[in-house]
């Protein structure tokens, strides 16, 4: 059942990835990435961002691991900054994900650039505007799914509470 | 509490092993390159995202239509003030089209095209009228001048489908205004206008009355049809039998023709 999951997810992940591209040039792989984290189970967090990066990095025509790079880089960024500012549903919390949303665009930007030509790319005043406007708007999806996620939990809890 | 620390540290450990396996993916790309991987994947996964980022871009142009609200208002708005300034100008270019027919129907009157009727004449014993032998199928209609040349010589009184009754000057009911020119003087024509009279026919000939009292006519000046009904200068014939009555307020005359009505073989219906 979890493969059939993994394998959905995927589906969907690439499906909204390119679809949300074409429309915004919004990146949905990362706002997945960063909202499932600690929030799944690791074994399938990892599953899932190892194939779905694999494949969008055929699709973008990236080398190989550019897409698991750019997610983790930030990733990182935000484990190293839990350590000095709590990581819940409250502002400081997801001032901390704001952060990490625009690293990865500003990541975005030059990194599959720099490793494909070795060239750094230039990244003007009204880029760096761009990226904060799409992490805002990132920011308000995050919140969204946030808020989806503890009500299914709670559901899921009340349905245990009540077949005990 | 110890056991939720390490659940959190294995879910931190994601992050590690994706950072690791991401810079092992990239060497081995980089280096030996997996071109079969690529293809597998490339075949599978290209058509959907083309299909889906073909539908992301429609759905782009979409809001981009509200986002260009703005400029489609303030275009319109142009195009507007555009249409007014071309209807202005439609208008004014239909004001000078009617001026233009205008114009054109006032050329027209003015140069209105006069035909020539050649009639044979005809003999029937009257004095006072002529016969010719064209009528209503060449165009000629009551009221046309007859003349030969510059000459005056009747107007059509009676019109049938292949003949005509020309009206001479002699006749009872030919009545004409005419003015009275210094003989040998023609060309200048204004210059030498001694009176107007009116011509009439009767039993002694062409009178001409109304000739004013203090003008310089005298016999043999040149008496010319000056005539609505006629349209236009014809010469009829000489001042002669001039007489003035000092109870009289004008001088009368008669009017020896130019033409011989009795000899005219030919003559021209001027029709419009």
């Amino acid at each position: 059942m979890e493969v059939l999951y993994l394998f959905l997810t995927c589906f969907v992940a690439i499906f909204l990835e390119s679809f949300l591209v074409a429309l915004g040039n919004f990146r949905f792989f990362f706002l997945l990435n960063i909202s499932l984290f600690r929030k799944v189970n690791w074994k399938f967090l990892l599953t899932f961002s190892l194939i779905s990066s694999i494949i969008l990095d055929v699709i973008y025509h990236y080398v190989l691991g550019t897409n698991l790079l750019l997610v983790a880089i930030p990733l990182l960024l935000m484990l190293g900054i839990s350590l000095v500012v709590p990581l819940d549903y409250n502002l400081p919390g997801y001032s901390v994900k704001f952060l990490c949303i625009f690293v990865y665009y500003l990541l975005l930007a030059f990194v599959p650039g720099l490793i494909l030509t070795g060239n750094w790319a230039s990244i003007t005043g009204l880029m760096v505007g761009g990226m904060v406007l799409k992490a805002v708007i990132s920011m308000v999806f995050c919140v969204a799914f946030d808020l989806i996620w503890s009500r299914l939990r709670k559901r899921e809890e009340g349905t245990k509470l009540r077949s005990l | 509490m110890k056991k939720n620390t390490t659940k959190g540290e294995n879910n931190n450990i994601v992050v590690y092993i994706s950072l690791l396996l991401a810079i092992i993916l990239l060497l081995v790309d980089g280096l030996s390159g997996l071109k079969g991987l690529r293809n597998a994947i490339s075949f599978v996964f290209e058509p959907v995202s083309f299909q889906t980022n073909v539908a992301g871009s429609k759905t782009r142009e979409y809001f981009q239509t509200f986002v260009n609200l703005g400029n489609f208002r303030k275009e319109f708005n142009d195009l507007k003030i555009a249409s007014y300034e071309k209807e202005a100008q439609y208008s004014n270019y239909l004001i000078l089209k009617n001026e233009n027919e205008a114009l054109k129907k006032q050329i027209a009157l003015g140069n209105r095209e006069v035909k020539y009727v050649l009639g044979n004449t005809l003999r029937d014993g009257n004095v006072d009228t002529l016969l010719i032998d064209q009528g209503s199928e060449s165009g000629i209609q009551q009221g046309d001048t007859v003349s030969v040349g510059n000459v005056f010589v009747g107007i059509i009184s009676n019109v049938d489908l292949k003949g005509s009754v020309v009206r001479l000057p002699s006749d009872g009911n030919s009545h004409l205004e005419i003015v009275v020119l210094k003989a040998g003087n023609e060309t200048a024509v204004s210059a030498n206008i001694l009176s107007s009279g009116v011509i009439s026919g009767s039993a002694e000939g062409i009178k001409v009355e109304n000739i004013s009292m203090n003008s310089e006519v005298t016999d043999g000046d040149v008496i010319y049809i000056n005539d609505s009904k006629v349209g236009g200068f014809f010469a009829l014939g000489y001042v002669v039998g001039l007489s003035s009555n000092p109870a009289s307020t004008y001088k009368t005359a008669f009017v020896s023709p130019i033409l011989d009505y009795d000899n005219l073989m030919q003559v021209f219906v001027r029709t419009e």
